[in-house]
Formats: structure tokens, sequence, C-alpha cells
């Protein structure tokens, strides 16, 4: 097996990505959300 | 400012690119550990974003207690970034746990070790996740002062992990930054540290401000609310 895919980098690069952009979510669906509040009071 | 977060975000992108293709194919492999190693450039800009963010909701919070009585539309943006920098903080400490994890698997052969550096670092994740858990579920005007207090005494946290390795004996290895004359890492590992540390902390930056962004919405909305609500008694 090549070396560079050693399977603890790239688990560790990967959760990595995985956790960031799992929480980019949360942002964006909270962001989306108060835009529907301000929205619905205006 | 709709155009400078995505231009941003694109700055952002191309300096995690950048960042991986260095780490990945450019600086040579440490001789002992190997392949391995190469998840330093991943776990310090991890620790290093938790620092600059957990230090950002500290100075916020403090913000928010010094205004809070005198000029509360300051005071509530101070909270706003109080919040975002803090869930920021905890997102970058829950990944350099595993990171690290996943790097102590492999070199030490154990995923976990109750020394000083992890168990502090534990509890510093559980603090900040405690001052989330405040903000979700205490109810009332209280709730921001409250945060607030937690979160200064949380921070206190924060010195005591980073001096851990210097305190106490570890199985974490000893400082490699700022550590002494025997410390730091071989320079041509410098460039891939140095590419994901920007580019991480970009990538914190352009989130906490989409997060900030979020939170100053609900405030107005909730303020909103608020006033509508007396207007109709």
């Amino acid at each position: 097996m090549n070396p560079m895919f050693h399977r603890h980098l790239i688990l560790a690069y990967a959760v990595t990505w995985v956790i960031h952009l799992g929480y980019l979510a949360y942002v964006v669906l909270k962001w989306k959300s108060a835009g529907k509040t301000q929205g619905q009071q205006s | 400012m709709k155009a400078f977060r995505w231009i941003w975000g694109a700055l952002t992108l191309a300096l995690l690119a950048n960042g991986f293709r260095v780490a990945m194919f450019v600086v040579p492999i440490d001789q002992e550990q190997g392949e391995i190693s190469r998840i330093l450039y991943y776990h310090v800009p991890s620790w290093c974003g938790m620092a600059v963010f957990f230090a950002v909701n500290l100075i916020c919070s403090i913000t928010y207690l010094a205004l809070r009585n005198r000029n509360q539309a300051r005071a509530l943006k101070a909270d706003a970034l109080a919040l975002a920098s803090a869930e920021m903080g905890v997102v970058y400490c829950l990944i350099g746990m595993t990171t690290g994890s996943l790097w102590g698997r492999a070199a030490w052969g154990i995923w976990w070790t109750w020394d000083a550096r992890l168990t502090t670092t534990l509890v510093l994740w559980l603090i900040y996740v405690a001052y989330l858990l405040v903000r979700r579920f205490v109810a009332g005007p209280e709730m921001r002062t409250l945060a607030a207090v937690v979160a200064i005494f949380g921070y206190l946290d924060v010195p005591i992990v980073y001096m851990s390795t210097r305190w106490w004996r570890t199985q974490h290895p000893a400082p490699v930054f700022f550590g002494g004359p025997n410390s730091g890492v071989d320079p041509s590992m410098m460039p891939a540290l140095w590419w994901n540390m920007a580019g991480w902390l970009a990538w914190g930056i352009f989130v906490v401000m989409l997060r900030y962004a979020a939170e100053y919405r609900q405030q107005q909305a909730d303020l909103k609310a608020a006033r509508s609500a007396l207007e109709a008694v």
C-alpha cells in the first residue's frame, strides 16, 4: 500500500473537513431561519 | 459586505487548497513517524484557531458586560460575536482532539490517555459546550450576562492547557513551539504549517462572519417582535 494513504492520515484530514462542513451547514441553516423570521415580521 | 464575504471565501479555499498541496506533496516526511506526521498540518492549526476564537469570545464577553447598561446596540453586537467565536472555538477544539486521537493511535498505539494535556483540553471543550448550553436553555434577559460570566471563567483553562506540557510530565510530546533550545520542527516543514495555519484561520474568520450575521439578524428579529408585543399591549 502506498504509505501516502496511511489510513489514520486520511481519516484525520477527512474528519476535519466533515466537522467543518457540517458546522458550515448548521450556520447556513441558522442564517436562513433568521432571514425567514425577519421576513415574516416585515 | 456580501461581496467581501465571498471574496474572502474564495481566498480561503485557495489558501486551503495550496496548504493541502504543500502538506501532502511538497514538504518531506518526518524520518521517525513517516507519513502519519502530516497530521501535524491540520492538528496544530486547529489548536491555533481554538486559541484565537476563545480569546475573541473572552474579549467580546467582557465588552458585553461593560456595555450592556450603557450602549445596548453595541453590547448585542459583542454578544453575537461572542457566540459565533465560541462555536468556532468548540469546533476547532473538537477537531484538535480528534486528529490528536488518530495521531496518538498511530504513534503510541492508544486512542486516548488521561494525561494533563489531554484532560485539561477535554475539560476546556466541556466548559465551552456548557457555555453554549447556557445560551441555548437559559431563558430571560439575564442569559447573556450569565453566559459572559461563564465565558470569562471558562477562559481560565486556556493558559492551563497551554502550560500543561511544561508543568507536568505528559504522554503528549513536550512543547514543539516556544519550548526552548531543543524544541521546534525542521525548517523544511514550516511552509506546510504556515499555509495551513493561514488557510484554517481564514476559514474560521469566514464562518464566524456568517454566524455573526445570522445571530445579528436573529437578535434584530427578536427585538422587533418584542417591540411589536409591547406596542400591542
